[in-house]
């Protein structure tokens, strides 16, 4: 059983329960959440993870903000990171990307779309997929 | 025309534009209500998503018992052709009902994208709403005191796609993988 600890981070309560949800089925068993970027920052200072996974409209501090925060942050930088967001426009996704994203979802999305996704990112960075 | 038809068509306006204030006062009063009654909408379906969601963790788990009672049976059964049909049937049957119940909580992101589109409804008719202050403003100086209620912050600050769509289609992501794959192309070279 892989061992990755995921911060799982989205404002939709339902959002949250269903990456959860599907990271189980595909068989990760480390899940923390936060519902927005704020709170996100805190529990990775505190507690840490492995890899982000986080939706972009958020009150407070948005997914796109929470990835600059990592990626300027230098004990946190090389995480990977996974936008799921409803926003699909060609602007918003180059803009992602110019924040080092490490890949981007447009919801809906499928079980199968998520860890094909996750375990594309870890063959880059050297993780093991579940 | 003489100055007294002119004198008589001003006094002719005055009622029309008062009764043109009233209806812009009824029905920038009518706003809030809506934009409340949208709000109380997407929380009653997270509410009830949040349930099912509930209801689909209960059954995977009661799944995943049988799945174990049926290895169990399996290893202390010594063979028999009806038996062994009857194993597979069961294990086929839980396996499929296991994707179903996947299936359902996937389909659940609708509430989250229909949250987000009510939420960029809320959004339009409260600027409709400032809209219709301003141009009462005009007419009676009192305008800017009326736009201050509770939910005009609340729908200012809500932070929602507005053109989020639920789709089977893969379009969206087809193009946005072409684009991060072209993107990482370039950054290579």
């Amino acid at each position: 059983m892989a061992t990755v600890k995921f911060l799982v981070v989205d404002d939709s309560l339902t959002m949250r329960r269903i990456v959860v949800n599907t990271l189980k089925t595909i068989g990760y068993t480390d899940m923390i959440e936060a519902g927005d970027g704020k709170e996100a920052m805190a529990k990775l200072l505190s507690e840490g993870a492995d890899f982000l996974i986080t939706d972009w409209n958020m009150p407070e501090m948005n997914g796109l903000e929470l990835s600059r925060w990592v990626r300027s942050a230098p004990q946190l930088a090389a995480m990977p990171i996974l936008m799921v967001t409803t926003r699909g426009n060609k602007e918003d996704v180059i803009e992602a990307m110019k924040v080092r994203v490490s890949n981007y979802i447009v919801k809906p999305f499928t079980a199968q779309g998520l860890k094909d996704k996750i375990d594309a990112i870890m063959k880059t960075v050297d993780m093991k997929p579940a | 025309m003489s100055v007294t038809n002119v004198v008589e068509m001003l006094f002719g306006l005055i009622p029309l534009l008062d009764k043109v204030k009233e209806s812009i006062n009824e029905s920038s009063g009518a706003i809030p209500r809506a934009s409340v009654q949208l709000s109380s909408v997407s929380k009653a379906t997270e509410m009830a998503t949040v349930e099912i969601l509930n209801v689909l963790d209960r059954m995977t788990e009661r799944i995943a018992t049988a799945e174990q009672s049926l290895e169990t049976i399996k290893q202390g059964h010594r063979g028999g052709s009806e038996v062994d049909a009857a194993v597979a049937s069961v294990e086929s049957a839980l396996g499929e009902t296991r994707q179903d119940s996947l299936n359902i909580a996937m389909t659940l992101q609708v509430q989250d994208i229909t949250s987000q589109q009510i939420a960029g409804v809320s959004h339009l008719i409260e600027s409709v709403r400032q809209q219709l202050l301003n141009a009462l403003g005009l007419l009676d100086q009192k305008g800017p005191e009326r736009l201050a209620w509770p939910g005009a912050k609340a729908a200012e600050q809500t932070h929602f796609d507005a053109n989020a769509i639920y789709t089977s289609s893969t379009e969206r992501q087809d193009s946005a993988d072409a684009i991060i794959k072209q993107w990482n192309k370039a950054d290579n070279e």
